[in-house]
């Protein structure tokens, strides 16, 4: 019961979050909107994992991970179209 | 109990740092909230369901391999996203003076206005009297030249 308040608010912040995801003005923005919606994500499944099953904790983890590794790719690709350096 | 305030904190912290994404006018300033999202209130959160779990289990030691994970991840993601900003031609607003632009397009910056300097040898770059003469007539000079 007491976890379900920062479950709202933070079900609040998602949403401010994919309100800059829908209407960025540049591409980078929509990535960092993206980066945030991750880690709020992430906040949210930590928290669900102590009422509920364990295992939430280990999709955080290997959610976080994707997260990371899709906003260095699309910097990257935006940088100079090409991966490396 | 302490589990239970970190939760609260890194949630309101997370909020707040969401409405910064939405208010501020800038990608640059926006990687700061951004900043806010990920180490303030992530790290918050996770290190509170540490507290909140089993002392010493495998699902506690989870959340603090994923605390430091964010904790380190989350400065080069930011980092990477503002250069692919400067990069691909989003500039700042009110930007006053661009150096690093200059630098990549290979520009020449205006040249500034080079400090006195006193010539060697000589004690007095002019004589005593006429320094306050001299000040004046700098002074009339940058008068007519800015418009006011």
């Amino acid at each position: 019961m007491t976890y379900e308040i920062p479950l709202y608010i933070l079900l609040a912040a998602s949403a401010f979050c994919i309100f800059r995801l829908a209407r960025g003005p540049s591409i980078p923005d929509r990535v960092l909107a993206a980066d945030a919606f991750v880690a709020i994500t992430v906040s949210i499944m930590a928290i669900l994992s102590l009422e509920r099953n364990d295992f939430l904790m280990d999709i955080a983890m290997v959610y976080s991970v994707l997260g990371f590794l899709g906003t260095v790719a699309i910097s990257k690709f935006l940088e100079g179209k090409k991966l490396g350096e | 109990m302490i589990g239970l305030i970190l939760i609260f904190a890194g949630s309101l912290i997370s909020v707040i740092g969401a409405i910064g994404i939405v208010r501020f006018p800038d990608i640059y300033t926006r990687t700061h909230a951004q900043t806010v999202v990920n180490v303030g209130g992530t790290c918050l959160i996770l290190l509170g369901v540490f507290f909140q779990a089993p002392l010493l289990s495998l699902y506690s030691s989870k959340s603090i391999i994923l605390t430091i994970f964010i904790f380190l991840t989350s400065p080069v993601g930011s980092h990477a996203i503002a250069r692919a900003a400067y990069k691909s031609g989003v500039r700042p607003k009110r930007l006053q003076q661009d150096e690093l632009g200059y630098k990549i397009e290979g520009i020449k910056p205006p040249e500034k206005e080079k400090a006195y300097e006193k010539p060697k040898g000589k004690r007095y770059a002019y004589k005593p009297k006429n320094i306050i003469a001299k000040a004046k007539e700098n002074i009339k000079k940058k008068l007519s030249k800015d418009d006011w």
